[in-house]
């Protein structure tokens, strides 16, 4: 029988960090992974010539990573800087595709806007004005200096703001929907629709897109994940793949081992799940008992959040002969947001897309007079119910020709003229890589289950054993909220199960 | 799940299954040495849907090993629907898997399949509206799971498959291909390329650029070309000085190739610690075999399912030794390469080597 002090289900980009954390911290680790690859949604794929990441758009390397990785994790796989230029386009409100190349930067980004809608300076302005009220209230919450009548004079509309939801903002500020367009189109890099996010979280991913820079990795996320992956075994931690865990098993509310399905044992008092909870209590934990009941209907209460439909294209022209000059370029085929968001509930648009150019950033992303375009649509993944296998292949094609069509029409590009591989990706591909119900990505970010999903968290981490079972610990997107943060965010849960394996516990 | 499992997460356990119940209900004998088996689910489950092209792992128990190969799914997705898969195997000189089948399948014989999955099929974004065919040996079983998809409305594109083989008994489907042809309302049309015998209704000699052109250009199609090393290692030849764009030429898997190493290795026999799952041994390799037939010979299940390089599902880790790869188009990631992952079905012993490997 194997005996691990702690075991992590899920290589994902969440179970792989907190593992490297274990195992940095000398607790003897093994991870169990039911695919045959490390990363769940962070994670390459190879057709042809090209190598695809599979989901990431950019990372907030400064903010989120690079203290843990250069000081903590040593991880020398590179990243570079993603040039400061972003590709805004939709449909305005009177049916015209407007095409933008905007600078980053709040001043020049004022100044841009202000140069392809005249007159709109004002509002703009404005409007940056307010998420940076948001992002500072929040750094200054948090300082020595802080004192409630300091906030509010600094930050005097940082009140209201907490309980407004990004279109209130909008609304607050009377800025045109042609305007809107230009931001609120990010509504699918965090959460549902515009008129029901909070303000407070949409305004400081807004100020830090415009304001910071992002880093994209030179060998896509499987490139830093496969290094972890190395990393957890040179310390003495154990990987392996192909293995699904189909029962936690429990005794007496505390966990004692995980059985898989290769018909493995493994001992252990500590499991880390990268796993949503809703699977862990509905699945894995095979007690019928009024503790597993509570804590299922607690998951169950929190609604899920949507997934995509990803068409990875590789092109044989370069992004420059094709004058894509931006790696995001944001896509719309309606300026209100509102509409986008009800259309990702199906098939049809009009469309948000958030297209990637890895190429712009990363010059021999692929071999050179060639170029990766992967388009990322927001779906849910409701969007499949009652679809037979026949008809969800033929629905996959259709998409991908109607997503591949609007694209170019925005850009001003052909690009059924160059399509050289492509590869499709749904909430069904989802579900199967990441082990999700519904291909979702975590939780929905609406105020409410936002503070739902940090309350069950908190429950789950907590350890309180009339509560919750003894030794068993969450991360990852379901627990700490999706984006690839979760590479970090599982760090404090691990301390916290080295620091108890080593009180003997 | 056995609650109510959202129909996406249903539809992707239908499409990838890790394995499927089978039973044989005909076997059809092609010629001398090609057999068709159609085989129905033995236990009335929902067969994975495929796109034409696609291959199926066939999942075996020889001699206590459990073995898994790829084979070209030659029914037509429609026919999946209809409950139903048909799969042609070539009994191979010294074919270990192939002449298992041969000698151990019979109407009622129950068989394990995989998930469909590996392979290529027709894109209407990619390709072009006409597709010319290149096939030989087995290599020509997709293609007739192509043909049934465009006569059955599935597959929307023409298709002129040009048909290369020594003698007229090697040819495999000869009535169906004529059946197909008549019922494509002309998007379908096989042209017979016999090497070694002149037959009327044929062309002569090997498949050649006039050859081709004769029936469509060659240069106004996706190219899709399935068969032997030595066919697939010809039509690059000659099409070499026609600049085709690698968007238009597609080879097909290959199978089972027989790889060599790209360098010749110093010793004939070496040593590999292999480390998979919590289980250590040392196991005897040869260097003109793969890490992946050393594994297997040793009794060893690793993940695997391509055998051609491409898929990367048998990724596995170096932890010591010097390797080298076959000489084939390997899909290994760059970041994978610098880091020590190799994939053992295209890889060759240069030392003795530490490994670490998955099970399948």
């Amino acid at each position: 029988m194997k005996h691990y002090d702690a075991v992590v289900i899920g290589a994902g980009n969440g179970g792989i960090g907190t593992a490297l954390a274990l195992t940095t911290a000398g607790v003897k680790t093994l991870v169990l992974e039911k695919h045959n690859l490390p990363g769940g949604c962070a994670t390459s794929f190879v057709r042809g010539r090209f190598e695809y990441d599979a989901s990431l758009h950019a990372m907030f390397y400064d903010l989120l990573f690079k203290n843990v990785w250069e000081n903590q994790f040593h991880i020398t796989s590179p990243v570079t800087r993603v040039p400061d230029i972003i590709t805004v386009a939709y449909t305005d409100t009177d049916g015209k595709n407007v095409y933008m190349d905007l600078p980053l930067g709040a001043r020049e980004l004022v100044m841009a806007i202000e140069k392809e809608i005249p007159g709109s300076a004002p509002v703009v302005q404005q409007y940056l004005g307010l998420c940076g009220e948001v992002l500072g209230a929040a750094k200054f919450a948090k300082s020595p200096d802080f004192t409630p009548e300091l906030m509010q004079e600094k930050f005097p509309h940082f009140q209201m703001l907490m309980k407004m939801t990004a279109q209130e903002v909008f609304d607050y500020l009377e800025m045109p929907m042609n305007i809107q367009a230009i931001f609120n189109n990010l509504w699918w890099y965090l959460g549902p629709k515009i008129d029901e996010f909070p303000f407070f979280r949409y305004a400081p991913v807004v100020m830090m897109l415009v304001t910071m820079p992002t880093y994209f990795p030179n060998h896509a996320c499987h490139g830093y994940l496969a290094e972890m992956e190395t990393k957890i075994r040179e310390n003495g931690g154990d990987v392996w793949l192909n293995t699904e865990v189909t029962e936690i098993v429990t005794k007496d509310g505390k966990v004692c081992g995980v059985k898989t399905n290769h018909g493995d044992y493994i001992e252990t008092t500590q499991v880390i799940a990268d796993v949503s909870p809703r699977i862990v209590f509905e699945d894995l934990i095979k007690e019928d008992s009024p503790k597993k009941q509570a804590l299922l209907e607690r998951q169950k209460d929190i609604t899920e959040n949507f997934s995509f439909t990803i068409v990875y294209l590789g092109l044989n022209k370069s992004a420059e002969e094709l004058g894509i000059k931006a790696h995001h370029l944001f896509i719309a085929d309606a300026a209100d947001a509102k509409e986008t968001y009800e259309a990702s509930r199906g098939w049809e648009g009009p469309y948000c897309i958030g297209a990637l150019c890895p190429n712009v950033t990363v010059k021999d992303f692929s071999p050179e007079g060639t170029c990766v375009l992967s388009l990322s649509v927001p779906m849910l993944g409701s969007a499949l119910d009652g679809m037979t296998q026949e008809e969800y292949f033929k629905a996959k094609d259709e998409f991908a020709q109607k997503i591949i069509k609007t694209t170019g029409e925005h850009l001003g590009i052909d690009l059924f003229d160059c399509i050289e591989e492509i590869s499709i990706a749904t909430p069904a591909t989802l579900s199967r890589y990441a082990g999700v119900r519904n291909g979702a990505l975590g939780y929905a970010r609406t105020f409410a289950d936002i503070r739902k999903n940090e309350a069950a968290t908190a429950q789950l981490n907590g350890g309180n054993p009339e509560e919750v079972y003894e030794g068993l610990s969450f991360v990852g997107q379901f627990a700490f909220g999706i984006g690839y943060q979760t590479n970090v965010t599982g760090i404090p849960v691990a301390m916290k199960v080295a620091q108890t394996i080593k009180g003997g516990n | 799940m056995a609650h109510n499992i959202p129909n996406a997460n249903r539809l992707a356990k239908l499409m990838h299954p890790k394995s499927q119940a089978m039973v044989i209900t005909n076997v059809k004998d092609e010629n001398s040495s090609m057999r068709t088996y159609t085989l129905k689910a033995s236990d009335d489950h929902e067969l994975a849907y495929f796109s034409a092209g696609a291959y199926i792992p066939v999942i075996l128990e020889i001699d206590g090993n459990k073995i898994e190969r790829p084979y070209a799914i030659c029914s037509s997705p429609k026919d999946s629907v209809n409950g139903i898969y048909e799969i042609s195997v070539k009994r191979m000189d010294g074919g270990y898997v192939s002449n298992y089948i041969y000698e151990n399948w019979a109407v009622g014989t129950e068989v394990t399949l995989g998930g469909p999955g590996l392979g290529d099929s027709y894109s209407p974004i990619r390709d072009k509206k006409h597709v010319i065919g290149i096939a030989g040996g087995i290599g020509v079983t997709p293609f007739r799971s192509m043909a049934k998809a465009i006569v059955e409305g599935d597959v929307d594109c023409e298709l002129t498959l040009i048909y290369g083989a020594n003698t007229m008994e090697e040819v495999v489907y000869k009535e169906e291909w004529k059946q197909l042809e008549e019922a494509s309302a002309g998007k379908f049309k096989c042209v017979l390329v016999i090497a070694n015998e002149e037959i009327e209704g044929c062309e002569h000699g090997f498949v050649s650029l006039d050859i081709i052109n004769k029936y469509h250009d060659v240069t106004d199609a996706s190219l899709f070309i399935s068969g032997p090393a030595g066919l697939v290692k010809h039509m690059k030849t000659i099409l070499a000085p026609l600049n085709l764009q690698k968007r238009f030429v597609r080879i097909g898997m290959g199978g089972d190739s027989q790889f060599a190493p790209m360098e010749k290795a110093g010793q004939d026999e070496y040593k590999i610690l292999v480390h998979m799952a919590g289980e250590t041994r040392e196991i005897p390799a040869k260097s003109n075999e793969t890490i992946l037939v050393a594994l297997e010979k040793a009794g060893f299940v690793p993940a695997v399912k391509c055998r051609s390089g491409v898929c990367g599902f048998c990724r596995s880790y170096i932890v010591k030794g010097e390797i080298t790869l076959a000489d084939t188009e390997i899909a290994v990631r760059k970041r994978d390469k610098e880091l020590g992952y190799i994939h053992p079905c295209c890889t060759f012993p240069m030392s003795d080597l530490e490994i670490i490997v998955h099970r399948g």
